[in-house]
């Protein structure tokens, strides 16, 4: 007897189905049967890996969705709350189309006939997918019903409620609407008492009557009876309930697993025709999807032509030109504006790529990547491509990427390579602030119904499960935070590992004793797909509209997403785009901005000469803090030993500063030749110009293909399948097949077997680590970049980086310090000066001071500023702290803190006592938290009156005012933080972050800083470590405090926050420097410099004038926060 | 339908069993009963987070016309009379 699981859910159901897709055909198979269904709720977003896996299980795919459903008659409805249900299978390739157009209309109802950014989307139920009668009718074709459970099912459900004739009714409308040959009336047998287990043969008693044919299903949710659990816990966690609460969703046994063909005929062994039929069905339906061919949106041409606001006649396409014959065009536009010449080299590789391009049926989408950098461009978006595109010519010509491939010997075998299959990815990041408006073109230009966002599957981790299942099994959140916050970010399988062997888990003494059955489910549940959401920067764009391929839901933030993640989108020979954000774009355009508005000219930052000496010089200098990709303490040392004088020298730092070089210790050999310490070496002359640039070693993965290329003979593509080979994980007898081939082709062109070897071997040890210099190329482009800003326009170049913050490796405190070091002033921000970002001024200083942005008071939200803009604007500067207030409705907390960071110092009043006119203004003028105004309590002469009282005020300390700005602006607009420690430093002779790469492995130093991070895992002895993160003047340093010396002064690492450490460096390799304490001193805090106890009589003492303040005035409900230095 | 008049929780021991693993003849409160027909069997989940397992359900009618509902569970193969049936 064939019998085959048409109704058949995985964890793609969300919260009902704990089957893990890709098992649901080999369980299948196992058990004997030639085909299976998928059948999640609302859903497709499983179908790709589901058919990937049913191929290679060798069992047949069959597709389907079970909807939620409008009910055919409403009246009868019992709970609004829960719809009926409806199994849809789709027949063929049209019934697939018709199920993704299906969870479309279900998912997005009429708001997905409307644009991208249309207000329809907010109105979209996220959580209550249904789908319309309407919609259903509209899309019935290629498609066979069934007609779900006992529970859900309209018809059953009316059966069961002994409505037959309703029942009838219902059927006879989905008979006509999918004709009888297409509705199936769904028969289980699941074990339940009477009068339930009844039901299937009332049901096929009513098929009997209609002349309809019935179809035996178990509805399965899980693969094995074992599952039930899971499956039970799943539905309780989804309905944010605890296992003790009935809920009508829930099963009532553990019967709804994938059973065998055996155990279904035994269960219908009465109904036989029900079996029968499945195989029937399954032999109907006939699912294909295609996953050989690329699905390249066609470039419109005629839009260019037609467009108004697209003036720029070199970048029309002309009357009967082509996608082809454009791309040349606007190719040799470009190699002629950047190389001033079409010939030789140059000529000769455009003509190479765009043959390939051609070949590969990928110059339209080569246009559409020009179109969106050229709209982006033409309105001021700063744009940069990344990754392997950088290897192409084209891109470089067509203004996509900005690293000169022929200058840097970049392949384009790399990118796109002729001998395999694969779909080219070019990477553009953008201006994060606008990044928007950039995916908004895209929807304006390809239309709503086109363009979707990738999807990202997220699924269960070690805390997330730890946090919903115990709260399903009845934990308080208490507990189950305890529990979950021990965890790290690991899967959720690793559980049990992580209890055993992680310290900082073992160590934290969890009571698990009541616990087992929560880390039992915790570890079934790893790695099923909790929600989808949106992938960071991908967009699909479609060739028809998307809907008909993919299924598109709507994500958090209002953003359609298709149902299918990078990778199932890939199989699909989909085009995606990464559209991504970069905040040092950001910050390179404000820089750019502070330059124009000063200097009254724009500067041209992709015209930058790659030989400037002051960058260069900057650069080594290693004062990189800001810098792209430069700044890290780590590749500022290596700045140091490399010293670079030019643009290569940029890219090798960006590329050795990896795990992989650094572990292979590519890094000393490539220092010492660099500076000709050690002799270069080349196995085989031919070797030299592949390897000349590095000195020998092998950095790129360039390298390798030109390697392959110049030894072997291999061509480029050849050589790029060969480096895949080798970085992949390989096994010995493929190894050394490979091998034999390139000893055999380099022996063709005369090189010796035992060179061949040597080079073979030396390829495969680096090949691993290699780094895509092209995608090198293309950082270190934008890291020279703000590098130059850095050196050439300090003040504005950091101003940008401290209004895109977090960004970067340091926080903002650091980097105004650093700035400082540039000879920039930091100025608070001022309400009548200040800009939401930070602004330079020169008045004071011909470098220019920076004047911290609104955005970076503590508290600011968008409203605050907005209206403290817009307020200045129309009525001008604000003439008091009073004026202020009435203008702008700025909640008081957001005023307290604008004060105390020196934002009304124009008034010329001293903060305690702006403060106490704030905690004395009336309840009209001061806005609440919520920017809501209350009724009149005092008039501005009572106010006079209060402050005339008032006893006269001590100024702020210096100490109390780092202290303040640190709270409120996180940067100190005075003195560094940690230079009132600096006499004590020198006295112990305490050593640098910076200096201590200058010291030896082994050697003794002293260093000190303010304890930024502390960890105590125990070790596997048992004994303890403490790891502490430092932060001195100029960088961080890393403290390890062992046993012994813990014993001896364990205790001042929890009492004082800035400490001197004595200790042994350790040097591993050129990243990982740190010191073992043998004895630590706390350099107490800041109480040492009395700072604490004034910063606290300072605002203590505002306190207690405020509690006065109250006592004569209603409050007003102002919260006094703590000054805290962290 | 009968009137049910007992729900109980007692055990029973099992003399026979039959082909469709259900109670052939069975021991209850001391009494031999033999099943003269079996009609139908189910099965619910208990408080599995408590430990308990599935309980497989068999409705039974004896030969002293008493009909039973008789429970196994599935972690203990024990079973009880669920309930009565007069």
């Amino acid at each position: 007897m064939s019998y085959v699981h048409l109704h058949a859910h995985s964890a793609f159901s969300f919260y009902d189905g704990a089957t893990r897709v890709e098992e649901l055909p080999r369980a299948a198979r196992d058990a004997g049967m030639s085909a299976i269904a998928l059948t999640d709720h609302n859903t497709l977003a499983g179908a790709v890996r589901f058919y990937q896996a049913a191929l290679e299980a060798g069992v047949k795919p069959i597709i389907g969705v079970e909807f939620t459903i409008e009910p055919v008659l409403p009246r009868l409805q019992e709970d609004a709350e829960r719809p009926p249900h409806l199994v849809l299978l789709g027949e063929n390739n049209e019934g697939y189309s018709n199920l993704c157009r299906l969870v479309t209309a279900a998912r997005l109802g009429e708001a997905r006939r409307e644009s991208a950014f249309s207000a329809a989307y907010e109105e979209v139920d996220r959580d209550r997918p249904l789908l319309t009668q309407e919609n259903l009718r509209q899309y019935s074709e290629h498609l066979i019903a069934l007609t779900a459970c006992r529970k859900r099912g309209e018809i059953p459900h009316l059966l069961e409620r002994g409505l037959l004739n309703e029942a009838l009714e219902v059927a006879k409308y989905y008979r006509d609407l999918f004709g009888p040959e297409r509705l199936f009336i769904e028969l289980h047998n699941h074990f339940l008492p009477r009068p339930q287990s009844r039901s299937r043969y009332r049901l096929a008693e009513l098929a009997a009557r209609l002349d309809l044919p019935c179809v035996a299903t178990n509805n399965a949710h899980y693969l094995h009876k074992s599952g039930y659990r899971l499956q039970d816990v799943l539905v309780c966690m989804g309905a944010r309930q605890m296992v003790d609460e009935p809920n009508p969703d829930r099963r009532p046994n553990a019967e709804f697993y994938l059973k065998s063909p055996r155990q279904m005929a035994e269960l219908f062994a009465d109904q036989p025709e029900a079996i029968a039929n499945t195989a029937r069905i399954a032999e109907r339906c006939e699912w294909e999807l295609d996953l050989e061919t690329f699905h390249f949106p066609a470039f419109d041409l005629e839009r260019l032509r037609t467009d108004e606001g697209h003036q720029h006649p070199a970048a029309t396409p002309g009357m009967g030109e082509s996608s082809r014959t454009f791309l040349r065009r606007l190719c040799e536009e470009g190699t002629l504006r950047l190389y001033g010449h079409l010939t030789g080299a140059v000529r000769e590789r455009l003509d190479h790529e765009l043959a390939i391009i051609e070949d590969k049926g990928l110059l339209d989408y080569f246009l559409i990547v020009w179109d969106i950098v050229r709209f982006a461009r033409s309105q001021g978006i700063f744009c940069t491509g990344r990754g392997s595109a950088g290897d192409s010519l084209v891109s470089y010509v067509l203004g996509i990427t900005h690293a000169d491939p022929l200058a840097h010997d970049l392949l384009f075998e790399r990118f796109l390579n002729p001998e395999r299959r694969n779909m080219p990815d070019i990477d553009v990041d953008f201006d994060t602030r606008r990044r928007d408006e950039v995916t908004k073109y895209i929807y304006d230009t390809y239309g709503a119904e086109r363009v979707a966002a990738v999807c990202t599957v997220n699924t269960f981790r070690a805390r997330s499960a730890i946090r919903e299942i115990g709260r399903a099994l009845g934990f308080s959140d208490e507990e189950i935070g305890r529990v979950a916050s021990v965890f790290p970010h690991i899967r959720a399988g690793d559980i049990s590992e992580a209890l055993e062997k992680y310290p900082e888990v073992r160590d934290a003494q969890l009571d698990l004793s009541n616990k087992r059955l929560l880390i039992e489910l915790a570890e079934e549940i790893s790695g099923l797909p909790r929600h989808l959401s949106v992938h960071v920067g991908g967009l699909l764009i479609g060739t028809r509209p998307l809907t008909e391929m993919v299924p598109l839901e709507l994500a958090n933030k209002g953003i359609v997403i298709g149902q299918f993640d990078k990778d199932d989108v890939e199989a699909l020979g989909l085009v995606k785009m990464d559209i991504l954000g970069l905040r040092i774009h950001s910050a390179i355009v404000d820089a750019l901005e502070h330059i124009e508005a000063h200097e009254g000219q724009p500067l041209d930052i992709e015209a930058l000469p790659l030989d400037d000496e002051p960058t260069y010089e900057l650069l080594r200098s290693t004062h990189t803090v800001g810098l792209f990709q430069l700044e890290s303490p780590g590749q500022r040392n290596l700045l140091g030993r490399v010293q670079p004088t030019n643009f290569e020298d940029i890219i090798a730092n960006i590329s050795l500063f990896r795990p992989g070089p650094v572990q292979a210790d590519m890094i000393t050999p490539y220092i010492m030749r660099r500076h000709g310490l050690q002799e270069v070496e080349y196995p085989h002359p031919d070797l030299e110009p592949a390897l000349g640039s590095t000195f020998g070693v092998v950095i790129y993965q360039e390298q390798v293909l030109r390697i392959a290329h110049a030894i072997a003979g291999f061509s480029l593509g050849e050589a790029d399948v060969l480096r895949r080979m080798m970085t992949h994980d390989i096994t010995p007898e493929d190894l050394e097949e490979i091998e034999e081939h390139f000893v055999l082709r380099s022996g063709e062109r005369g090189v010796r077997p035992a060179v061949a070897r040597e080079i073979f071997s030396m390829v495969r040890g680096f090949a691993a680590y290699g780094f895509n210099k092209a995608h090198a190329a293309c950082f270190g482009k934008v890291s020279y970049q703000t590098a130059w800003l850095k050196a050439h326009y300090p003040a504005e170049f950091m101003a940008g980086i401290l209004s895109s913050q977090p960004m970067g490796f340091y926080p903002p405190r650091t980097v105004a310090e650093d700035a400082k070091r540039f000879g920039c002033g930091i100025l608070p921000p001022c309400v009548n000066r200040s800009d939401d970002r930070c602004l330079v001024e020169y008045e004071r200083n011909p470098i220019g001071d920076i004047r911290l942005g609104l955005w970076m008071v503590r508290g600011m939200q968008e409203r605050s500023v907005d209206r403290i803009l817009s307020e200045r604007r129309r009525g001008g500067e604000f003439a008091s702290l009073e004026d202020f207030c009435v203008r702008t409705s700025v909640p008081g907390p957001v005023v307290e803190n604008l004060i105390l960071a020196r934002a009304f110092e124009f008034t010329g009043l001293p903060p305690q006592e702006l403060l106490w006119r704030l905690s004395a203004l009336p309840g009209d003028v001061v806005a609440d938290r919520h920017g809501c105004q209350q009724s009149p309590t005092l008039s501005y002469e009572d106010v006079d009156d209060l402050v005339g009282m008032l006893p006269s005020l001590d100024p702020m300390t210096e100490v109390a005012r780092v202290a303040t700005d640190l709270h409120v602006l996180g940067v100190s607009t005075t003195r560094n933080p940690f230079s009132f420690w600096h006499d004590r430093l020198q006295e112990l002779g305490v050593t640098p972050s910076v200096k201590l790469w200058e010291r030896e492995n082994g050697e003794r130093v002293r260093v000190a800083g303010i304890i930024v991070s502390r960890a105590r895992p125990p070790t596997r002895s048992g004994r303890t470590a403490i790891f502490i993160s430092l932060e001195d003047e100029l960088g961080l340093i890393d403290v390890a405090v062992f046993e012994d010396a813990c014993q001896k002064c364990g205790r001042v690492l929890y009492t004082s926050p800035v400490i001197c450490v004595e200790g042994k460096l350790t040097r591993m390799g050129a990243l990982d420097l740190s010191v073992t304490a043998q004895n630590v001193i706390g350099l107490g805090s800041w109480e040492d410099f009395r700072l604490a106890p004034q910063a606290d009589k300072t605002l203590g003492s505002a306190a207690r004038r405020n509690e006065h303040a109250k006592r004569q005035t209603p409050a007003r409900g102002g919260e006094r926060r703590q000054i805290a230095y962290y | 339908m009968a009137i049910m008049t007992k729900s109980i929780g007692e055990p029973i021991e099992i003399l026979r069993m039959g082909a469709d693993r259900c109670p052939d003849m069975f021991i209850w409160r001391g009494r031999r009963y033999s099943v003269v027909e079996t009609g139908g069997t189910w099965r619910l989940l208990g408080r599995w987070w408590e430990g308990d397992g599935e309980h497989r359900f068999v409705r039974v009618a004896t030969s002293t016309g008493k009909t039973f509902d008789l429970c196994r569970y599935d972690a203990t193969d024990d079973w009880h009379v669920y309930r009565v049936w007069d």
